[in-house]
């Protein structure tokens, strides 16, 4: 029991982390129906950030995690701004190319500047706690803790004030939203910030908890919180929650109980399962098709 | 009177260009590297080239020529490497006979990535755009995952051992031979059906096209050759581990797809920018 | 068709252009030797001082007037390949250095990962590759046979005695009854050593309570940790590298896991102590070489290397130059720049004193016999524990 609850405290650790990355791919397609492949790699710009700011400012991690969410949520705007907006009415393709080139680019450009991986220093000291048995590190409770304020203030802005309702009306029909005298623009570019925003508060918490980064982490990270967006139902704010937690357990629960190399069989063989029988994933709904 | 209609034949020289160009290729892949008339790192580079011109061909045929968004592309490749390599060092006798047993173990590979192509066409009947997108990405990494745990191909430490068959006329004659197959396809009644469902699906279907064979088709023909670039790599890189068919390589052949559409060279525009991607 | 044209034309351009290239400029007797070292990727702190070592190595023979080979003195030059720390990027590096005429011998790559696919194409393209620091016994053995390689050599010892080693520190010195492994087990290097150390732990009356598994690139290992703070075990085995140790111990400390952990020779570089934090503060892990119990000759070499690099050499340097100084006194007896000629002096070389020990060849193989030394962590630095003989 006490072994289970342990796992469990893990599996919420590295779930946090996915939501919060799947967060930000939801965002971007719910509004431009489009798949930002650069996010990943935003993510560990995010990292990069936040190990720049411990290293040569030595800020405390408050400071670190606000300033590491504006460098990418600036960033964001302006690959929206730069790389994205003049395509939007081009096909797919230039679209795919385009957030794929990003990231590319994002990554070498961090790679010319950092080649090796970089240690990042601790910004929070770890305390554990003996909690009857169960060991609960102060780490892994900051990680979550972060995660999930930062899901509330994203849930309140979606639901509750007016950029949240022009978010939601975008998502529906973007043209005749724009019609309504709406400025769509700028409410793209704060999606997008919003979006990329949360990712950088992601690499923070990456670096609490595995304190190495290098240029090329958001690759793989980048994919599984994709496929958490999806298995959410993407385009769905909380079915990005929902899919990044059960994502996070799933790895954890199977690691528990196969050796670690079934792991991503698994994750990956359920996921298919899934799409095959409901490809609009748990919370999401079924996109109708016009002829 | 019936009106006399001049005759308009091509001349033999016109028809008979292409084969000819084709088969003194053959022969100059063969005498180059016989004589060493070229530097062995330029022949390394042909050679790569040559797979990622049958690479992409291939994937040109479901992602340009179909529309649809597959990322599993590397995972058929996965698939032909390992068949053909299976087929070589445990399954065909070792030895002189090796070389001419050669196609043999590329076809293998082929046949092998070939099924799981119809496998995956056949999910692609109920996922569309971006679903499919992920549903070929699962299935990449389900191919990798599945490689790493068989521990007779050496798992995720990798295939050691296999021989280097792969030589210039081979690539040549594989380059050659997609090639050809997916354009006389597309130009095909059958190619019309592909692109049909490019073009709009429903209707399509509305018009008596048979998408779902459509689709069955192009993911085969395009995986079987995926499986032959794969096989071809294999022979020539002597060693294959689970991780080289991974996401990473995927984009590479996404990117050099897309180029291509964007190249004003048309279908060869994989030309140039695949020795830069090499 | 005005594709195919110019698509032609294209290519045809490039081909006189890579062919322009090959060149071979004229002059001072040369002999090039190949080095394919991780300057990339998941290693690159091994791949940097294997690198220095050999420039250092290349730079003091050219600065003595170059080799005596035969009648003439050679210079000697380095053609670096970076494998990214991969090893399908460790076989196409081979590839290229086999495929070239100048080359008359590949030193490295370093980790077994590499070094195995590697010396597979070296051995089939008749090329001798000896490798610095891998101890991998599968990089010496055919892949098919199992019989030993002809033209493969290494300048280290092999697992199954660093297996023996360790298990018999965790017996003997650390008193463990109860051993914990984790491991990668997507490389050659770590699984081959976890898998000796459980047959030898377990021969010698321990019991090995929890044996745990990870991926290359895998960042989180709490659920195996957890797994195997459950066994509680008296120590853990791990054979990690570098780069993989500091994350595994700190993710240790907070699931509660208070076993000292026990590593191996892929512990050593010094990036280790600056990435992991001091969480690896008192740990033991087995190594080729100490610098603070150096005979004169290593002495020299430590101050070369720090001169040069501005930090003292670890074990890749150390071995990396010992394998260099092992090449060129084949070299010299070889009496001739050729391949096959090449390997058979090295193949005939009984014993070589480096930096790194005395390293006695038996007849027939390319694994040689040396002396292991246990290192702990002490203030932030590897401190010499004891010497470990065959």
């Amino acid at each position: 029991m006490l072994y289970a609850l342990q796992q469990t405290l893990n599996a919420l650790q590295l779930g946090s982390i996915y939501a919060l990355i799947a967060l930000g791919y939801t965002l971007v397609y719910s509004i431009l129906r489009m798949i930002n492949f650069a996010h990943g790699d935003l993510f560990m710009v995010g990292a990069f950030a936040c190990f720049a700011a411990a290293t040569f400012f030595e800020l405390p991690f408050a400071a670190t995690l606000l300033l590491s969410m504006t460098c990418t949520a600036v960033l964001g705007a302006a690959l929206e701004r730069l790389a994205y907006r003049p395509l939007r009415d081009a096909p797919r393709v230039s679209a795919v190319i385009t957030a794929l080139g990003c990231g590319i680019f994002l990554e070498h450009f961090v790679l010319w500047l950092s080649p090796y991986p970089q240690h990042v220093p601790a910004l929070l000291q770890n305390q554990t706690w003996s909690v009857s048995g169960l060991s609960v590190s102060s780490i892994q409770m900051a990680i979550v803790a972060v995660a999930l304020a930062l899901m509330f203030a994203l849930d309140f802005i979606v639901q509750r004030t007016m950029l949240g309702l022009a978010m939601r009306a975008i998502s529906i029909d973007l043209k005749t939203v724009a019609l309504m005298g709406v400025p769509v623009n700028l409410v793209i570019s704060s999606t997008f910030a919003m979006g990329a925003a949360l990712g950088g508060a992601a690499g923070v918490l990456y670096s609490l908890a595995y304190p190495v980064v290098d240029p090329y982490m958001g690759v793989l990270m980048g994919w599984k919180a994709f496929i958490a967006a999806v298995i959410g139902g993407i385009g769905h704010v909380r079915g990005a929650v929902l899919g990044g937690f059960l994502l996070g357990a799933v790895e954890i629960f199977v690691t528990v109980v196969l050796p670690s190399t079934y792991r991503d069989l698994t994750v990956f063989t359920l996921l298919l399962t899934l799409l095959i029988f409901r490809p609009h994933g748990f919370l999401g709904r079924p996109a109708l098709q016009k002829v | 009177m019936p009106i006399p209609q001049r005759e308009t034949r091509a001349r033999w020289s016109h028809r008979w260009r292409l084969p000819l160009l084709l088969g003194g290729g053959l022969v100059l892949s063969y005498l180059l590297p016989h004589f060493a008339l070229l530097s062995p790192y330029v022949q390394l580079l042909v050679v790569s080239v040559g797979i990622n011109i049958i690479l992409t061909t291939s994937l040109n045929l479901v992602n340009g020529y179909m529309g649809e968004f597959s990322v599993g592309h590397a995972g058929f490749m996965a698939i032909g490497a390992y068949a053909a390599a299976v087929m070589t060092v445990n399954v065909l006798p070792y030895g002189a006979a090796a070389p001419w047993l050669f196609p043999l173990a590329i076809v293998a590979g082929g046949l092998a990535a070939a099924l799981l192509g119809c496998a995956i066409a056949l999910l692609s009947f109920k996922t569309r755009g971006d679903y499919l997108a992920i549903v070929t990405l699962a299935f990449l990494m389900i191919v990798k995952s599945t490689l790493e745990n068989v521990d007779a191909v050496g798992g995720a430490r990798g295939f050691l051992g296999i021989e280097r068959l792969t030589t210039l006329p081979w690539v040549l004659a594989w380059s050659a031979a997609t090639v050809w197959v997916i354009r006389n396809l597309v130009h095909s009644r059958y190619g019309r059906d592909i692109q049909a469902v490019r073009d709009d699906e429903i209707a399509a279907n509305q018009t008596g096209v048979d998408t779902r064979r459509a689709k069955v088709l192009a993911f085969s023909v395009s995986s079987f050759f995926a499986g032959v670039a794969g096989g071809l790599y294999a022979h020539h890189l002597q060693f294959i581990n689970p991780r080289m068919f991974d996401i990473v390589k995927s984009t590479d052949m996404l990117v050099i797809v897309d180029l291509q559409h964007h190249s004003p060279l048309g279908f060869s525009g994989a030309f140039p920018p695949v020795p830069l991607g090499v | 068709m005005q594709a195919n044209r110019a698509s032609g034309i294209v290519a045809s351009l490039l081909l006189a252009l890579a062919l322009a290239g090959c060149q071979k400029t004229p002059g001072v007797p040369t002999v090039h030797v190949g080095l394919i070292a991780e300057l990339s990727g998941d290693l690159p702190a091994v791949g940097a001082s294997s690198r220095t070592a050999a420039e250092l190595a290349v730079r003091e023979i050219n600065d003595a007037g170059g080799l005596a080979i035969g009648d003439g003195r050679y210079r000697v030059e380095l053609a670096v390949e970076d494998n990214a720390s991969k090893a399908d990027q460790s076989a196409a590096a081979a590839q290229k250095l086999a495929s070239d005429a100048d080359i008359v011998a590949i030193v490295g790559p370093n980790a077994s990962l590499g070094a195995i696919p590697a010396a597979e194409i070296a051995e089939s393209a008749r090329l001798v590759l000896i490798t610095p620091w891998s101890t991998n016994p599968k990089t010496t053995l055919d892949a098919r046979t199992g019989a030993p390689k002809k033209y493969v050599f290494r300048a280290c010892f092999t697992d199954p005695f660093e297996g023996r080693v360790l298990a018999k520190f965790a017996l003997d010195t650390l008193h463990a009854r109860k051993a914990a492994i984790l491991y990668d087990q997507s490389s050659e290097a770590p699984k081959s050593q976890s898998e000796l150390f459980r047959a030898i732990f377990t021969e010698a009356g321990g019991t090995v309570v929890a044996s745990e598994t990870y991926t290359t690139g895998d960042k989180d290992f709490s659920a195996q940790l957890t797994k195997i703070h459950r066994s509680a075990p008296d120590v853990v085995f791990l054979p990690a590298y570098y780069n993989d140790v500091p994350l595994v111990v700190q993710q240790a400390k907070r699931v509660g896991v208070t076993a000292p952990f026990l590593g191996s020779d892929a512990w050593s570089s010094p990036d280790l102590i600056k990435l992991s934090d001091n969480a690896v503060e008192g740990f033991y892990f087995c190594n080729h070489y100490a610098p603070d119990v150096a005979t004169p000759e290593a002495t020299r070499f430590i101050h070369a290397y720090s001169a040069a690099h501005g930090r003292a050499p670890d074990d890749v340097a150390a071995l990396t130059y010992d394998t260099f100084g092992l090449l060129f006194e084949a070299l010299k007896s070889a009496g001739r720049v050729d391949r096959q000629a090449i390997r058979d002096a090295l193949a005939k070389i009984p014993t070589y004193t480096g930096v790194t020990g005395t390293m006695r060849f038996p007849e027939g193989s390319g694994d040689p016999i040396k002396s292991a030394v246990m290192l702990q962590i002490r203030g932030g630095k590897f401190v010499w524990v004891m010497n470990a003989n065959p």
